[in-house]
């Protein structure tokens, strides 16, 4: 039956059918829909450091392999992943028991430098919630005897290592959009992963500009992220190729 | 390593499935090489565009010192 047939029959029906009629044939058509037989995927082969992660499918009842990015991308945020610790700081005498907080002193210059490293959080909630924070292990820190010269020390150094850490995460960010790029897979698969690494990217960028290291993140430099991360795609492939060929000819000897 | 024991380790491991990944590896490395000259080209093109904006950049301060001199 073609398709202008097809349609005459379903105007035909509609004219006639009432609405309730209608809706259980939509819902009949949906529940066919949902039946249908999921291909079988299987991995096959893949190491874990691999660029690459190998399945083979059955579809039509033959065997097909086919090449999925191994990407963490969904592991990569742009939120401070370094452990939290979430103690609260107790009084010094509390139901007539003495707590020694100094004993707590590395911890808490621990959560001062987290929460300064997120104040430069691109999520403006994040941000100003850390500052309060911040502005209260600064004052815990500074009851406990704490000179200002070592706090100026630990925001200077939560400041490089936000940045660095800004960095590593944009390269991965990068590594992630490459090797996507080059294995593809389907257009609607593809258009979703690429919104969530251009997401992340535009987050990875503000976080720069309020860590104030935006000059460095220019077109030219991010081009240059992105070769680099091509050539590390490269040598991760040419490693797998040597792996294959190896054992390629494991089997051929035998 | 034994085809045999190798079977053992991945039973769906074959000379023919290798033989499919090996040709789609060859052609990834490709593209890889293809976007890496894509990338170098797109520099080359920001980097002259640069020198351009320069090269004006440097005439309109020659103009101005011009018009500061016959002033």
């Amino acid at each position: 039956m073609n398709n202008s047939a097809q349609l005459e029959q379903g105007l035909k029906y509609l004219s006639s059918a009432s609405l309730k009629q209608v809706q259980q044939k939509v819902a009949e058509a949906k529940q066919r829909l949902t039946q249908r037989p999921e291909p079988q995927v299987q991995e096959a082969g893949s190491r874990a450091d691999s660029a690459l992660r190998w399945t083979v499918k059955s579809e039509n009842g033959q065997l097909k392999v086919e090449a999925l990015a191994n990407t963490s991308e969904f592991d990569v945020t742009s939120i401070s992943t370094l452990e939290e610790s979430t103690a609260e700081p107790a009084a010094l005498k509390f139901a007539g028991y003495t707590i020694d907080l100094k004993a707590k002193i590395s911890q808490y210059s621990e959560s001062y430098a987290k929460n300064y490293m997120l104040t430069k959080s691109h999520n403006y909630m994040v941000a100003k919630f850390a500052e309060l924070k911040t502005a209260f292990f600064g004052a815990l820190l500074s009851a406990m005897g704490v000179e200002i010269d070592d706090i100026e020390k630990l925001r200077k150094k939560a400041l490089k290592d936000a940045v660095r850490q800004n960095k590593v995460m944009l390269e991965e960010n990068e590594y992630n959009s490459e090797l996507l790029s080059i294995i593809g897979g389907s257009k609607k698969l593809m258009r979703r992963q690429q919104k969530i690494i251009k997401e992340i990217r535009r987050q990875l960028t503000l976080q720069a500009k309020q860590l104030g290291v935006e000059d460095q993140y220019t077109a030219e430099s991010l081009l240059d992220v992105r070769i680099a991360q091509c050539s590390k795609i490269l040598d991760k492939f040419n490693e797998e190729k040597f792996n294959l060929k190896y054992q390629l000819n494991c089997m051929g000897v035998n | 390593m034994s085809e045999k024991l190798m079977l053992e380790e991945n039973p769906q491991v074959s000379a023919k499935d290798l033989d499919i990944k090996l040709k789609k590896l060859e052609s990834y490395i490709q593209k890889t090489q293809t976007r890496i000259k894509l990338h170098e080209k797109a520099i080359g093109k920001l980097q002259k565009a640069l020198k351009e904006d320069l090269v004006r950049a440097d005439e309109a301060v020659k103009a101005i010192k011009k018009i500061k001199v016959s002033v």
